[in-house]
């Protein structure tokens, strides 16, 4: 059934005419409307009692809708005017009652005509005039509360006659906020202001319609109850009586947004300056002889490593300076940090002048200046310089500075020193030591090479110590957990110490923890001859504690514990940071071993059957041809392996990167404890560990 | 003070804690109770009776198990009815691990 839509009366001397006016007025054809015949004409005598033809036409709704905009406007303007012309004809014929009955009748729900059918609010009251075949909607809004019937609306609601609508709006209000702190040092008062406000909404008033959605104004009123006066008073409660803000008192007081206002300052101190030293010399290690285009050395370029001369000013020293006392809000002082002087050590070759504020030189050589916090120790490293060969004939050769070396070391000799060993031919079969660096200018072959404070076996033990170390304070922990349980006694610890349990957790739970013990063991029996006693000291504490049948000191909490800060101790004092700028640097490395504790660098040809290891980089401009490098921060070797499959291994941590620019068969890499063989030749690889601790390039 | 109440059937023994599991039950363990479980074969550990342990006496446990274990005819061991608060002990020390899930099963 097709809804319908808005209505006219019409009139005519016939029905034909009255039905023809009324699709004139309502622009539109006869087969869009619906037609009721309210009266039939007749013909009356000359005029009088004769009646016209009424009829009633209602457009289809169908119609309406496809013009909705337009003909709607236009209609409704025609309708008006038809109004006007249905009112001059009645009142033409003032004797016609009924007609006109019917008229008011139709005028009580159509004055004004457009309101039929329709709903509308004024001042915050709902009015509607719905008919029997158009009932008004409403839908209400945020902040408006609608009843029908006494009935909460929700959404949308149909009017009817009977309804009694009634609307409520709703209110918010939040109280106003504040806050006065001060922080710790007392520097600062901080004013935290959050204001209030009321919410509030008004219904706006809507024009009549078939559907009207009520709509209300937010009103927000801010409410700020703050007083200058009240924030005055908090403050002197809090003894505040030092560098008011003034105008930030007032920016809080008229705020009508949250805000964080800083309304007292006091005086920050002002830190002085701990002593600090100025140094007027180059310290840094250069590398050793130029070479020049042709391969040759140029002797001359020695000179680039840094000297100083007999006498030379090396650096001064700035006394602390004092800070300035500031004061806090309540004007009480804040101290300054303290400042300190620096501590200088001299070593050797050195002395203070002037009140101790210049460090000159004594003797000739390489400054050597090593600062840590406030302790700075400054040192001159002599030098020797050896002119020819090291052989039977010279000796070996100790030294406690650096030593140069013009020709070659051979016949299985030593060469030794505190400071930097530069050989500018070759080594043959011998040794040589430094706690610095170590260049080599030609060859190494079946020579054994080590800079750094290390050595090989050092930092692999302590490598073992780490893993023994977090194995220990993971156990250590689980042994005071165990101790709270409740159904655990701990009545044997008195005879019997902590033997059994220990034994108990090594069973299983911390079954590593026996593995790195014992490999720390045979670690420090094979490299018994190059380690320091305390590396003795300690695997004999371990394998007490861990190891023994028989209870003994070690097998306390105390005892634990004081091993375990020893074992801290231990890899503290050889963490391999301190080695960082040691170098090992050569042209060749054949059937040699290798140890830097910081960089190798291998320059020339490349390295066969030789044994590396670098706390640091280790880079390799030729080929690696058999052998095994370690390289602690990542290895770059340009060929790898070879055409017969001669095994080269290269490890890095797990942390760390191997690139190679031409793996050849018998290549493997191993990274952190992922490894991988090449069976076949890969150019220009990066390999490195993916998070599930597989090799990917 | 702690004792022990062994029950058997054939092949089948039955041995029921009574008493706190510690360093006092040392020479108990070591001349009765392991040579009075040796001609069996299904050894069950009853331990509804023991409310506390201690290191040496779990230690003596994994001992007296792990030695009728290690024979060669393999004795079937299980230990049963743990107390909740022992069992806390047992978790911690990953004794399951240690013996196997057949002769201690916290599952169960």
């Amino acid at each position: 059934m097709n809804k319908m839509g808005q209505s006219i009366l019409s009139r005519g001397k016939d029905i034909k005419e009255a039905i023809q006016q009324g699709l004139d007025i309502l622009g539109t054809k006869q087969e869009q409307v619906s037609i009721e015949i309210i009266q039939q004409e007749s013909k009356g005598f000359m005029r009088i009692r004769s009646k016209e033809a009424v009829v009633k036409l209602t457009k289809l709704e169908e119609e309406r809708k496809q013009f909705k905009e337009e003909s709607f406007e236009v209609s409704l303007e025609e309708i008006e005017h038809s109004i006007s012309k249905v009112i001059e004809n009645i009142e033409q014929v003032p004797y016609n009652t009924e007609v006109a009955d019917l008229f008011k009748r139709e005028q009580g729900s159509f004055v004004p005509e457009d309101n039929v059918g329709k709903v509308w609010i004024k001042n915050g009251r709902i009015h509607c005039e719905p008919t029997e075949l158009k009932y008004p909607t409403i839908t209400v809004c945020k902040g408006v509360k609608l009843l029908k019937n006494g009935e909460l609306v929700k959404g949308t609601a149909v009017a009817t006659k009977e309804d009694q609508f009634e609307i409520e709006t709703i209110e918010e209000t939040v109280e106003p906020n504040w806050e006065i702190t001060m922080d710790a040092q007392r520097l600062n008062v901080i004013l935290r202001v959050e204001p209030g406000f009321r919410k509030s909404y008004k219904v706006k008033d809507m024009e009549p319609d078939f559907h009207i959605n009520i709509e209300a104004e937010e009103k927000i009123e801010v409410i700020n109850n703050l007083e200058y006066k009240r924030i005055l008073e908090e403050l002197e409660e809090l003894r505040v009586v030092h560098g008011f803000n003034h105008s930030e008192i007032v920016k809080a007081v008229n705020t009508e947004k949250p805000g964080r206002y800083v309304i007292a300052t006091g005086i920050a101190p002002k830190d002085g300056e701990n002593g600090r030293i100025e140094i007027l010399t180059e310290t840094k290690n250069k590398v050793g002889p130029k070479e020049r285009a042709d391969g040759s050395l140029d002797f001359r370029e020695v000179k680039e490593i840094p000297t100083v001369q007999k006498g030379q000013v090396i650096a001064l020293v700035h006394m602390q300076t004092p800070g300035l006392p500031g004061a806090t809000v309540t004007n009480e002082p804040i101290p300054p940090k303290p400042t300190f002087p620096l501590s200088i050590h001299t070593g050797k070759g050195i002395a203070m002048i002037e009140n101790g504020t210049k460090i000159v030189a004594t003797e000739s050589g390489r400054p050597i200046i090593e600062s840590k916090g406030l302790l700075t120790k400054v040192s001159i490293m002599q030098k020797f310089v050896h002119p020819g060969d090291i052989n039977f004939t010279s000796g070996n050769l100790r030294f406690k500075g650096d030593i140069d070396v013009l020709g070659n070391v051979e016949d299985g000799m030593l060469v030794e020193a505190e400071g930097q060993i530069s050989i500018y031919r070759n080594v043959f079969s011998s040794t040589i030591t430094s706690r610095e660096t170590v260049i080599v200018s030609g060859n190494s072959i079946n020579s054994t090479i080590s800079a750094g404070q290390q050595n090989v076996f050092a930092s692999e033990l302590i490598f073992v110590l780490t893993q023994i170390q977090e194995q220990m304070v993971a156990m250590n922990a689980s042994i005071k957990q165990l101790m709270n349980l409740p159904a655990f006694k701990t009545t044997d610890f008195a005879r019997k110490g902590l033997l059994s349990l220990i034994k108990i957790l090594v069973e299983k739970k911390f079954k590593p923890l026996i593995i790195f013990v014992k490999q720390f063991s045979e670690l420090t029996k094979s490299g018994s001859q190059s380690i320091n006693s305390e590396w003795l000291i300690l695997e004999e504490q371990l394998r007490l504690c861990f190891l023994s049948s028989i209870s003994n000191e070690y097998h306390t909490l105390d005892g634990l514990n004081s091993l375990l800060i020893r074992i801290e101790e231990m890899i503290e004092d050889h963490d391999p940071e301190k080695d960082k700028d040691c170098l090992v640097e050569m042209k060749y490395a054949h059937n040699s071993i290798i140890f830097s504790g910081g960089d190798v660098l291998i320059k020339g040809q490349g390295c066969y059957n030789s044994k590396i290891h670098a706390g640091g980089n280790l880079v390799i401009h030729g080929v690696l041809r058999g052998g095994e490098v370690y390289a602690r921060l990542g290895a770059t070797i340009k060929e790898t392996g070879s055409d017969g499959g001669v095994v080269s291994k290269i490890m890095v941590p797990s942390n760390g990167k191997i690139k190679i620019g031409h793996a050849k068969e018998g290549t493997v890499i191993q990274i952190g404890k992922a490894k991988y063989t090449f069976q076949k030749e890969r150019k220009e690889i990066t390999a490195r560990l993916d998070e599930n601790e597989r090799i990917i390039f | 003070m702690f004792s022990y109440n062994l029950k058997h059937d054939n092949l089948y023994a039955t041995i029921q804690f009574h008493g706190d599991l510690d360093i006092e039950v040392t020479e108990m363990m070591e001349y009765e109770i392991i040579p009075a479980l040796q001609q069996f074969s299904h050894i069950e550990i009853d331990l509804q009776e023991v409310p506390f342990v201690d290191s040496t006496g779990i230690g003596l446990l994994l001992n007296l198990i792990q030695t009728f274990k290690k024979g060669e005819d393999g004795v079937q061991v299980t230990i049963t009815n743990i107390q909740p608060l022992v069992k806390e002990v047992f978790e911690m020390l990953q004794l399951a691990d240690i013996l196997g899930d057949e002769v201690l099963s916290f599952h169960s």
